[in-house]
């Protein structure tokens, strides 16, 4: 009993009395995060008892909402942090990223968890999320793949992230037992990221009248694909700049010193990956003859500021960052790419969505507001995890034991 | 109004002049990525790598037995029975220096004071000064030592001893060491200092196991290794 | 009628095997043995003899209980916005100011041979029934509205305003029809602008009376080919954009353009680890020989060190 009284106040209360912890809570960041779920919180309650129409505007013609539109379709892409480290780490052998991998394994495991947390709040039962696991198939659709691959997928990013929850309740023998499946999960990972990022842009196939024609294409799941890559490696440079910025002192000290070298070939390999996509859009305007398309208002320009201002401006960003050594313009870089990402999934997913019907709404207020407070919450399970576990720095009884 | 055979032909035909045209695209992409001070960068890397390997040992890396006193010049003292005290080196000197190929110290009788040189070892042919620990009279020398020097690199803290003192004064001489946390506080210092020394450009830590590597000095400074050395071992 | 160059290039893109509807060649039926279910039924529409009267929603109305309206069925204003399905109105009637004046249709769930709504949803909760009606079940849909986003013609509707939501829907009056009854909104017309039948015999008797009026119907009918083809079978006087139907769906039925996605999954979950493995087993192996060099390397100073000595 006492074991675990002491483990509670050194793991849980990080190593400081109730009372004074509590007190320490008292940040203007914790007070900010504070007013948007005392806001949030009971509208998500109201969801619940009064169906979606309480927080949405519900749409017959627009049927997917922001819920699904920020935490399913971005949420997905900006968590494929696991699959791409792991892939550098354990599939290439690139040993020098082992700092960032657990991070971007959480990273990921975190995202996905809120993609489902988004589905429970926009599905009209979510009661029924494991009916299309458990109790009816409808393998023809692309939907039942997306369904079947992140419930897959979130368990083995858990699997991935297990070994750091061993060290921190101090379980060696499981410990032992997860890091040895660590490559079956990582290139299952793999495999079903592979699948799942394509099948998200797949699920617009279906549809070829509703789509504006500059992003609808054959290629969209290859688009979604290559895209999550760089939306991964982008997402892992942000997370250490976040976590290296706000929260140091939960960094092993030498990582400080090489973090900037890792963001650099981070950038490096993003950069390829963004110069290769740059073409495949070309590609695609092509293949369907859609030249003309791209000087109409507003979706031609909108398609250009996208190829241009957010996938080949921080492509070259990238590369210059990487050839002058300037870690920082890679930073910046990373954050364009992301908001590209977000750009391209709310417009196909969304304002590119039925493009041709007259009356369109997008959000509403208190759909904006459930959406920041998950977005809050998911931040502040995050920060509590590497506040806690060895994720960023290595846990002192474990340390240079190296699978 | 076309036909589709035509449409394909188009098409299909833009569609592989891009496609080739990004062949030739990506080729100067990569070497434009790989230009400038990374190629370098790069090359450094390689031959640094023994250093990275090092340095991610610090973390259980240098060796800091509990019961030892420690001195700022990297030198440890251990209570024997009654005030004898045994000295050595410390593992991060022994690492520091590289492979130990002679000992110079005090015969039975001379004096050691605390802070000021007093006995040498030998490393890369060079003597390297280190600063005695504690007060006290010389009352035995490790012969072991003189025939295989290679001991204080091998068991620095155990059959590595230098010599053994009488330290009427060692209560005394005890606030001028480091000893538990303190010494854990001071090693991670030294860590950092060291650290520091290795140009942050270069990124990189390799992290797999394998033999901690002599001589960081040399690694790290090259031919000015013995201004480090004197450096971290506070000598002048 | 001028098609512009953005129309232009969308034929192209869905329509080019739309060929087959161009006038001047008397086209022989499309060969019905090809379409499964060839005795399902379906309902030809004749949009010339629509007056709007609204007798069709108000049968909806009654025949699946649905709740009254805001505007009464007799209040002739709602034209005055183009109106779809909703949670609580399976049908509606739109007026079209069209190149003929003014024309009156019927819009509601085409009943599609090749459902997109049945392909989409991820739990099976629609079914093709053989009698032709494309049925949501209630036991197990998870309320993702993926099916609203599938179908080409919007008739999902979805009940955002409950906590229990529903997709509801036109059924084609899947009960009455198996007890030998007409569809409401068919025993309701009063123009007979509605024939509810054998999909096969409609599609004949619309080829007939296109033969016997060429000057009153445009040569096409709506859904005989239509996104594989619906039940609901539509003949009009003007192009049939003109009255709000989506000329630009093309002939495959939406399930189609997934196939090429779908078939590649299996050979992903093949090809994907044969890859991977390898590209592991070769960095494996990479590093075995570098461990063994360093090896060599410690063993060599080690023993350069013991001769020394």
């Amino acid at each position: 009993m006492n074991v675990i009284k002491e483990w509670v106040a050194e793991n849980i209360f990080l190593g400081l009395e109730v009372r004074e912890y509590l007190r320490r809570l008292i940040t203007p960041s914790n007070i900010v995060a504070a007013s948007i779920l005392i806001i949030g919180i009971p509208l998500i309650i109201l969801r619940y008892m009064k169906g979606l129409n309480a927080v949405i505007h519900g749409s017959n013609d627009q049927p997917f909402s922001l819920f699904l539109g920020w935490g399913l379709f971005c949420g997905v892409p900006l968590a494929a942090t696991g699959y791409i480290m792991a892939s550098a780490v354990y599939l290439f052998g690139l040993k020098d990223y082992k700092p960032l991998l657990r991070p971007a394994v959480l990273t990921g495991f975190v995202g996905y968890f809120f993609a489902v947390m988004f589905l429970l709040v926009d599905l009209g039962r979510p009661w029924r999320l494991p009916y299309p696991m458990i109790r009816s198939f409808g393998p023809a659709s692309i939907l039942f793949l997306v369904a079947w691959h992140v419930a897959l997928y979130l368990t083995v990013q858990f699997l991935e992230f297990s070994p750091a929850i061993f060290e921190w309740i101090n379980t060696r023998k499981l410990r032992k037992w997860a890091e040895g499946i660590t490559i079956g999960a990582t290139i299952f990972g793999v495999i079903l990221s592979t699948l799942h990022q394509s099948a998200l842009g797949a699920l617009f196939l279906l549809a070829p009248t509703k789509l504006h024609p500059l992003w609808y294409t054959p290629y969209i799941p290859v688009f979604f694909f290559i895209s999550s890559m760089y939306a991964g490696l982008s997402m892992i440079i942000i997370e250490s700049t976040l976590v290296y910025k706000f929260l140091p002192n939960r960094v092993d000290p030498q990582n400080h010193k090489i973090i900037d070298g890792l963001t650099l070939g981070l950038g490096k390999a993003a950069s390829f990956v963004m110069i290769t996509y740059f073409f495949l859009k070309i590609i695609g305007i092509a293949h369907d003859d859609h030249w003309d398309l791209l000087l109409t208002r507003p979706y031609g320009y909108q398609f250009l500021i996208e190829i241009f201002g957010f996938v080949l401006l921080p492509c070259f960003m990238y590369v210059f960052g990487v050839r002058t050594g300037d870690a920082k313009l890679v930073r910046i870089a990373a954050f364009t790419s992301v908001a590209g990402v977000i750009l391209n999934r709310l417009t196909i997913s969304m304002f590119g969505l039925n493009w041709e019907l007259p009356h369109r709404e997008f959000f509403a207020p208190k759909e904006i507001i459930v959406v920041l407070t998950i977005i809050t919450i998911e931040v502040l399970i995050y920060r509590w995890v590497v506040n806690r576990l060895p994720v960023h720095q290595t846990h002192p009884k474990f340390a240079g034991e190296e699978e | 109004m076309q036909s589709l055979f035509d449409l394909l032909t188009y098409t299909k035909g833009v569609e592989y002049i891009i496609a080739v045209s990004f062949l030739a695209v990506f080729v100067w992409f990569w070497k434009f990525a790989k230009g400038g001070e990374v190629v370098t960068v790069m090359a450094e890397r390689e031959e640094r790598v023994g250093i990275a390997r090092l340095l991610e040992n610090l973390v259980g890396g240098f060796l800091l037995p509990k019961e030892f006193y420690y001195h700022q010049g990297h030198t440890w003292v251990k209570p024997m029975e009654g005030d004898v005290v045994a000295i050595g080196l410390d593992d991060f000197s022994q690492k520091l220096v590289g492979k130990i190929e002679g000992v110079k110290i005090p015969s039975v009788g001379a004096f050691l004071k605390q802070g000021e040189k007093g006995l040498s070892v030998i490393a890369n042919s060079t003597p390297i000064d280190l600063l005695a620990p504690v007060d006290g009279e010389v009352t035995a020398v490790n012969q072991a030592i003189q025939e295989a020097p290679d001991k204080i690199n091998r068991d620095p803290y155990g059959e590595g001893w230098l010599v053994k003192v009488k330290a009427p004064r060692f209560r005394a001489n005890r606030s001028g060491l480091f000893y538990g946390e303190l010494a854990k506080m001071w090693l991670d210092e030294v860590r950092n200092r060291l650290m520091a020394r290795v140009s942050p450009a270069l990124g990189t830590v390799a992290l797999d196991a394998g033999p901690a590597v002599f001589g960081i000095a040399e690694r790290v400074a090259g031919e000015k290794w013995n201004e480090l050395v004197k450096e971290f071992l506070l000598i002048e | 009628m001028s098609i512009d160059r953005r129309n232009f290039l969308k034929l192209l893109g869905f329509g080019t095997v739309a060929l087959g509807l161009q006038p001047t060649r008397a086209i022989a039926s499309i060969d019905d043995s090809k379409i499964k279910r060839p005795d399902s039924y379906g309902v030809l529409c004749d949009v010339t003899r629509c007056v709007g009267c609204r007798s069709c929603e108000e049968a909806c109305n009654t025949v699946n209980s649905l709740p009254a309206p805001e505007k009464p069925f007799d209040d002739y204003s709602v034209f005055e916005e183009k109106r779809r399905p909703t949670s609580k109105a399976f049908t509606v009637v739109n007026r079209y100011e069209t190149s003929k004046g003014t024309i009156f249709r019927k819009v509601q769930c085409n009943h599609c041979l090749e459902p997109a709504c049945a392909t989409a949803c991820l739990v099976h909760a629609y079914q093709k029934m053989p009698e032709g009606s494309v049925v949501w079940d209630e036991k197990v849909c998870i309320g993702c509205r993926y099916c609203m986003h599938a179908c080409p013609f919007y008739a999902p509707a979805f009940e955002y305003e409950s906590p229990v939501p529903r997709i509801r829907k036109c059924t084609l009056c899947y009960n009455r029809i198996h007890e030998g009854k007409l569809p409401g909104c068919v025993e309701a017309c009063p123009m007979e602008a509605l024939i509810f039948g054998k999909r096969s015999d409609l599609i004949k008797i619309a080829h007939e009376r296109i033969r016997k009026n060429p000057d009153r119907y445009l040569e096409h009918i709506y859904g005989e080919l239509e996104a594989g083809g619906t039940s609901w079978l539509y003949l009009s006087a003007v192009p049939f954009n003109e009255v709000g139907l989506n000329t630009t769906v093309g002939t495959y039925p939406m399930a189609e353009y997934t196939r090429g996605f779908l078939s590649s999954v299996p050979l992903v979950l093949v090809l994907w680890p044969a890859l991977l493995g390898s590209f592991y087993a070769f960095t494996k192996r990479n590093e075995e020989v570098k461990k063994q060099g360093n090896e060599k390397h410690r063993k060599e100073a080690h023993s350069q060190e013991k001769g020394e000595n």
